[in-house]
């Protein structure tokens, strides 16, 4: 039989099925493709990394929807040395 | 004070006409004079959900159409009390209504109903938009499932922008045990995903297939399953009840028993 280029990871998969959830959310209420959305998130790692010592994934979109309008927050984990745990809303970040 | 409510989520087969059955009859069974309308024309269920298919003399396009009046299109199920269903065409299409016709429609029918209950089609066409049309208050079904989900995303966003403000979440067909080994989204993250208050969660749960074999709601029955519909009809009337998921015993015995064969 062909062997096929899926995962086919049967793990946990809820958690999988939210995370896709909200990259699909944040895609379709800024019109930007995944890749877009990757490639946004380097950029800002790589100007941000000019000032703190952060990495690609460090960077975090998330969708906030308020009465007048949707925000797209970015946050950024900045490394342990600087700072705590993860806040809050870090848990709620793609 | 009557109140408008449409029951919809995009996509179809998650639970609408079901979930639209039962919380008309157990509003019934809480005392008010509540009306079903079948809005998917080309493909009327909710009749045959009802137990009511035998008893169709006019419907919906009827009625808008100006054929007969509304009292003559109207179905009193003998069965409960205060409880009547306005069935949908068969042989016409979508474009057989407008949203306008709807809005009066509904509009018409607030003066002799507490409430108006209407089972929405699957889509966001035509149809949608007929169901919403004359609706103040949306109950979006969905199960746990991510193409439901995501539907029942879109759908929020087209009532949002249709100006319909108060919006609540009904989750069907959920399995707790793939929800405990983490191979389905819980409640909590379902709920953070669509961001509207919970009315209601079911599992999948052998009694509404069964019911709907004879055409018989399951409100209001004295189990798990009839009381948690009755309450998604208390809390549509106000009331302020933690949401609970009702159970299926079946399965929970044969659980119990494949945990106790495994020893
Ligand atoms: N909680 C449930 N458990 C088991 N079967 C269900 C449940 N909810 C709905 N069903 C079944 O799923 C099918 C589709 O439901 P229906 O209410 O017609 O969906 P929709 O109106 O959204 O297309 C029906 O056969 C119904 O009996
Ligand atoms: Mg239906």
């Amino acid at each position: 039989m062909k062997k096929t280029g899926y995962a086919q990871t049967a793990h946990q998969t809820g958690r999988i099925a939210k995370m896709r959830l909200r990259q699909m959310k944040i895609a379709e209420a800024t019109d930007c493709s995944m890749e877009e959305l990757e490639q946004m998130k380097e950029e800002l790692a790589r100007t941000i990394s000019k000032y703190i010592n952060i990495g690609n994934h460090d960077i975090h979109l998330y969708l906030k929807r308020g009465k007048k309008a949707t925000i797209l927050v970015s946050t950024v984990t900045l490394p342990s040395s600087l700072g705590d745990e993860a806040p809050e809303i870090m848990k709620r970040s793609s | 004070m009557s109140e408008v409510i449409v029951v919809t989520s995009g996509k179809g087969g998650v639970g609408k006409t079901t979930v639209c059955a039962n919380i008309g009859s157990g509003l019934a069974l809480l005392g008010n004079k509540v009306v079903l309308i079948d809005t998917d024309i080309g493909l009327r269920n909710l009749d045959v959900v009802m137990g009511l298919e035998n008893r169709i003399i006019y419907n919906l396009v009827d009625v808008v159409e100006g054929s007969c009046r509304i009292k003559q299109a109207l179905i009193k199920d003998k069965r409960c009390e205060g409880l009547f269903l306005l069935p949908s065409a068969q042989t016409k299409d979508k474009s057989a209504v407008t949203p306008e016709q709807m809005k009066k429609l509904t509009d018409t029918l607030r003066d002799e109903f507490d409430f108006i209950l209407l089972d929405c089609p699957a889509g966001i066409e035509q149809g949608f938009r007929n169901a919403i049309a004359g609706a103040e208050h949306a109950v979006v079904v969905t199960t746990p499932e991510v193409s439901s989900i995501r539907d029942a995303d879109r759908v929020i966003g087209l009532l949002e922008a249709a100006g319909i403000t108060k919006k609540e979440l009904l989750i069907n067909r959920i399995r707790p045990e793939l929800v405990r080994r983490g191979d389905m989204m819980s409640l909590e993250d379902i709920g953070e995903i669509l961001e509207i208050p919970m009315i209601g969660a079911f599992t999948d749960h052998e009694e509404i297939v069964i019911a709907g074999n004879s055409g018989e709601p399951v409100a209001g029955r004295d189990d798990s399953l009839g009381q948690a519909f009755m309450e998604v009809c208390r809390r549509l009337m106000g009331e302020e009840i933690p949401v609970t998921i009702p159970e299926d015993k079946k399965h929970l015995f044969g659980r119990i028993r494949s945990i106790l064969n495994r020893k």
